[in-house]
């Protein structure tokens, strides 16, 4: 709609009209089905044009009182409802209750327990980076790279089938220890598996990483800044991607991360500004090939040190925590997972909170929308991996 | 050149068709191989119309065969392999089913012009194929301005794409439609260039049979194939138009209008049953259409290396041979293109723009430049 | 704040003629990796003709070994979403007459935490994972591979009713010999009792 607001002279006498144009934005709701917003984010955009000028996420449409639920079973119980916060990262998770567990009782966990432990989810953080890989290539257009990337995921999910017998949600890492030792020649395959998926890497890098178009559509998106990144309380590769070196593997070592060598990879602005989308997008890359050094270690480690079958600690049948409370964060692919655990005696946790990594990552949607394009704001949503069964839970 | 314009080109050349005027070598004039009299006439003509008609109208089909099962190989998949030999007749089952599926018009939709949109989109591109040849004489109207006339019936298409969008009452849909006319003013002008080249590299001609006629003889029956005659400037104005007609076909990296990742389905989100597949079709159908005109201006049209570029000209087997010559290098710039596709990334609709205004018309300008003082 | 999404900085002639450059030879390598794998062969498995080897520890469906199990209900406690559900009744000769072990797949997530408790380790998960029904009324299953009781557990039951009574005639047998002992011990203590309820 246009209006005629003002009629002036020009000095050389012609007449001037100024016209206060102005259109009416659109207001799109980009979700809760959107293939774009990976699960059941809803985005109110205000669009004028191709240009946001406004982002409201919603979220909670898949809320499923996961910490409620901590209340009402036993420890054990919990770790089936772990699997589900965030599914792409089962056995992240299950680790990261089960270490609060023991924190909060003192249960000892056996070494060999411990090197699975890590090498499982390390094996976790590469297929749950390949998922990351293989959407936001869907998101930026390419479907090819999806494809790849689920044919190596499939090979880790197979290898945890074959040690845990499930393929997405593991409930593998228990209260004191692991339920299964590895079966036989289970460690020779992660080891080809770690050969094989270092060669792909390299064509994951030629097909997409440095591809010209992806660049482009990556670079200078949705740039943080390290001081921005940890306003929004960002964690994980997002954080890192903004070239903050923070990794809770080596910043508080759990586990025994601190007895293994890894490079913590951080965005460098390699291709544009530092923390863009693509430098997010990097660090995910770049941290698969340092998990796969890792897996390498704690196999070797795993087979010198330990003795097969000590897998899990002795424990009650109905293990009760005495009254006390324990925080335990832990690196998921997706950034800090804290468990915070009180317990009073009893069988249950008297209450449980889950800090999930998706939900403080998802909250700068609102800041770093407005003023992108409709298609940098796919880019934007794919290049914080969020997984909507956590920032709900 | 605006749309009236080519209408009343279209209508003088079809008038000079009419009086004799214009030696046309189009309606089969030469396809007589049942007598031009009398009943068998009829049908000798009917039989080359259906073969051609045929052609354009199953090759789409096939195409959209090659894709699922070519994506499928390269991902590593077997794609459709139960409906039919190797799944040959995937498509046809699809689009039995399109068929029958309910035909969902949207509350709020604009009613006329949702319903018209597929069907001026399909009309865009099959009136093309009246004009496009596939041999010398296997023509249905040889107009003298042919490649003109393409180039402007497949704009009409566009139009068709803004229609759907516009009346489909829905914001995604609505988006695509404004990607389709953003794109499509970016990349009409390289491509316009382009062809430009061609008709000064062909002295001339307009018409896609005389273009390709004009690339017989030289080194093996190649050497006067328009890449290898000016490779200096021919080849890269070859890979611009090829671009050019990627972005045209809405293919990937082009595929803004639909996107579908960020617009969930674009200008067609609202559309299903028989109108979906109209557009489904229609993708496939300008894809074999710009191929075919990348073809016969660019690889030297129906001929054949090794073999003299008269012997394609004349007679049965000369017909065939050139009728198969041009659907072989068809095929293999669509198998391109659906390479492309399963390859590359999608850009983004500025850098539509930049790249059509800032790195392919000045390329193609240059192009033409070269290509005056080559040929001069 | 301020972000840009449009790339910044002048468009200079090197910087134009590596960007044609860049995206030729990035085309160029992708498409030849793709290429490189439509030659290869496919490592799908064409599902229901096809299928992908299970491993041993695969947590599928259930199954019940029903003769060793002692409805002891480990597993219904264990189960953190209480789909397991046990009805039967217990018979002497410890039998048990079984009504009911359901099993409501709705609910099941598969963790096997009803398995680890088990103290004759009589439930398992089994190897098929297909759990395509038509209803899901249907997804409730019966583990159980027969109702009630066997004939040969009646024989049991009979055999432990039998030994139950022929323990209690044997009981009360003693009780009376032993009654009757008590008696001939002591005639004079018990007739004075008696003796005394009568007046």
């Amino acid at each position: 709609m246009s209006q005629l607001t003002e009629e002036r002279m020009l000095d050389s006498g012609e007449k001037e009209l100024v016209l206060d144009v102005r259109t009416q934005d659109m207001e799109i709701n980009m979700g809760p089905q959107h293939p774009a917003t990976h699960g059941v984010l809803r985005v109110v955009l205000t669009a004028d044009g191709e240009i946001l000028t406004s982002a409201d996420p919603h979220v909670g449409y898949i809320h499923r009182c996961a910490e409620k639920v901590g209340e009402n079973v036993d420890f054990d119980g919990y770790i089936p409802y772990t699997d589900r916060y965030d599914y792409l990262s089962a056995m992240n998770n299950n680790v990261g209750f089960a270490l609060v567990v023991e924190k909060a009782s003192g249960l000892e966990v056996p070494p060999r327990a411990t090197w699975l432990r890590m090498i499982v989810s390390e094996l976790n953080r590469v297929a749950s980076h390949l998922l990351a890989f293989g959407t936001y290539g869907i998101d930026i257009g390419a479907i090819t790279p999806f494809l790849y990337g689920f044919r190596e995921r499939e090979w880790v999910l197979s290898l945890f089938e074959k040690i845990c017998g499930a393929r997405l949600t593991y409930s593998y890492a228990f209260p004191g220890g692991v339920i299964n030792d590895a079966p036989g020649g289970w460690f020779d395959e992660v080891l080809k598996f770690c050969d094989v998926f270092d060669r792909k890497w390299r064509e994951y890098d030629d097909l997409l990483t440095r591809n010209k178009i992806f660049i482009e559509r990556t670079k200078d998106v949705g740039s943080v800044t390290a001081d921005q990144a940890r306003e929004f309380g960002w964690t994980g590769p997002c954080l890192r991607g903004s070239g903050v070196r923070y990794d809770l593997r080596e910043a508080q070592p759990y586990l025994f991360y601190d007895q293994v060598g890894f490079d913590v990879p951080i965005g460098r602005g390699e291709m544009g500004t530092v923390g863009d989308c693509w430098d997010r997008y990097w660090v995910r890359m770049a941290e698969m090939l340092q998990s796969t050094r890792i897996v390498r270690e704690c196999v070797e480690r795993c087979i010198k040190d330990t003795t097969p079958g000590e897998v899990m600690a002795k424990k009650p049948k109905t293990l009760k925590v005495a009254a006390n409370e324990a925080y335990v964060g832990i690196e998921n692919p997706r950034g800090e997972l804290g468990h915070y655990l009180v317990t009073d005696g009893g069988a249950q946790c008297f209450r449980i909170k889950v800090r999930g990594p998706s939900f403080t990552n998802v909250s700068c949607l609102a800041k770093l929308l407005p003023g992108t394009m409709l298609a940098d704001a796919v880019a934007i949503i794919g290049s914080i991996d969020i997984v909507l069964g956590e920032v709900d839970r | 050149m605006s749309v009236t314009s080519v209408c009343l080109e279209l209508g003088a050349s079809l008038g000079h068709v009419q009086d004799g005027s214009y030696d046309s070598r189009g309606l089969f004039k030469d396809w007589d191989w049942f007598g031009r009299e009398g009943l068998w006439g009829f049908v000798g003509m009917a039989l080359s119309l259906a073969i051609i008609v045929g052609v354009c109208s199953v090759v789409p089909i096939l195409f959209v065969w090659v894709e699922r099962r070519g994506s499928g190989r390269i991902h590593q998949r077997k794609g459709p392999n139960r409906v039919g030999p190797f799944g040959l007749l995937q498509t046809l089952a699809d689009g039995i089913k399109l068929m029958f599926k309910e035909d969902i018009i949207p509350a709020n939709a604009s009613r006329f012009l949702f319903m018209i949109a597929p069907g001026l989109v399909l009309a865009g591109v099959f009136a093309a194929f009246a004009l496009l040849p596939l041999s010398s004489t296997g023509v249905i109207v040889d107009a003298p301005l042919g490649i003109y006339i393409i180039a402007a019936v497949l704009s009409l298409e566009v139009i068709g794409v803004i229609m759907a969008g516009w009346a489909s009452n829905n914001k995604w849909a609505i988006l695509g439609a404004m990607r389709e006319a953003a794109q499509m003013i970016s990349y009409e002008v390289p491509m316009g260039l382009c062809i430009l080249l061609a008709i000064i590299c062909h002295d001339g001609e307009l018409s896609l049979r005389a273009m390709s006629e004009n690339q017989a003889g030289g080194f093996l029956n190649v050497g006067n194939w328009l890449i290898f005659s000016n490779p200096l400037f021919a080849f890269p104005a070859f890979v611009i138009f090829f671009i050019a007609c990627l972005a045209n076909t809405k293919r990937a990296p082009f595929d803004l209008p639909e996107a579908e990742s960020e617009l969930v389905s674009g200008f067609h989100t609202e559309y299903s049953g028989i109108r979906f597949s109209f557009f489904f079709l229609e993708e496939y159908a300008s894809m074999f259409l710009v191929s075919a005109v990348t073809v016969m201006m660019f690889l030297g049209g129906w001929n054949i290396p090794f073999v003299p570029g008269e012997m394609l000209t004349g007679g049965f087997v000369g017909e065939v041979l050139a009728i198969g010559s041009t659907l072989v290098k068809t095929f293999f710039l669509v198998w391109v293109m659906i390479w492309v596709r399963w390859t590359l990334p999608r850009i983004r609709v500025d850098q539509v723009m930049t790249l059509c205004y800032k790195y392919l018309t000045p390329l193609a300008f240059l192009c033409l430049l070269g290509s005056c003082f080559w040929e001069a | 704040m301020n972000f840009t999404s449009t790339p910044t900085g002048p468009l200079g002639l090197s910087r134009w003629l590596r960007n044609i450059v860049d995206t030729v030879r990035t085309t160029v390598i992708g498409m030849s990796i793709t290429i490189k794998y439509f030659f290869t062969k496919p490592v799908t498995y064409e599902y229901p003709e096809q299928r992908m080897p299970v491993a041993p520890r695969y947590r599928g469906l259930h199954y019940l070994e029903q003769d060793i199990c002692i409805a002891c209900r480990v597993c219904e406690k264990a189960c953190p979403i209480d789909c397991i559900e046990i009805r039967f009744e217990r018979h002497p000769g410890n039998v048990n007459e079984w009504f009911e072990f359901s099993l409501d797949y709705n609910k099941c997530m598969h963790c096997e935490l009803c398995c680890y408790p088990c103290p004759v380790d009589c439930i398992h998960m089994g190897r098929e994972y297909s759990l395509v029904k038509y209803d899901r009324s249907e997804l409730i299953v019966d583990l159980m591979a027969w109702d009630g009781m066997r004939d040969k557990d009646h024989v049991t039951i009979q055999a432990a009713i039998d030994k139950k009574k022929k323990k209690a005639e044997e009981a009360a047998a003693k009780k009376a010999a032993q009654a009757a002992k008590a008696a001939a011990d002591e005639p004079s203590a018990e007739d004075e009792n008696e003796g005394e309820d009568e007046e």
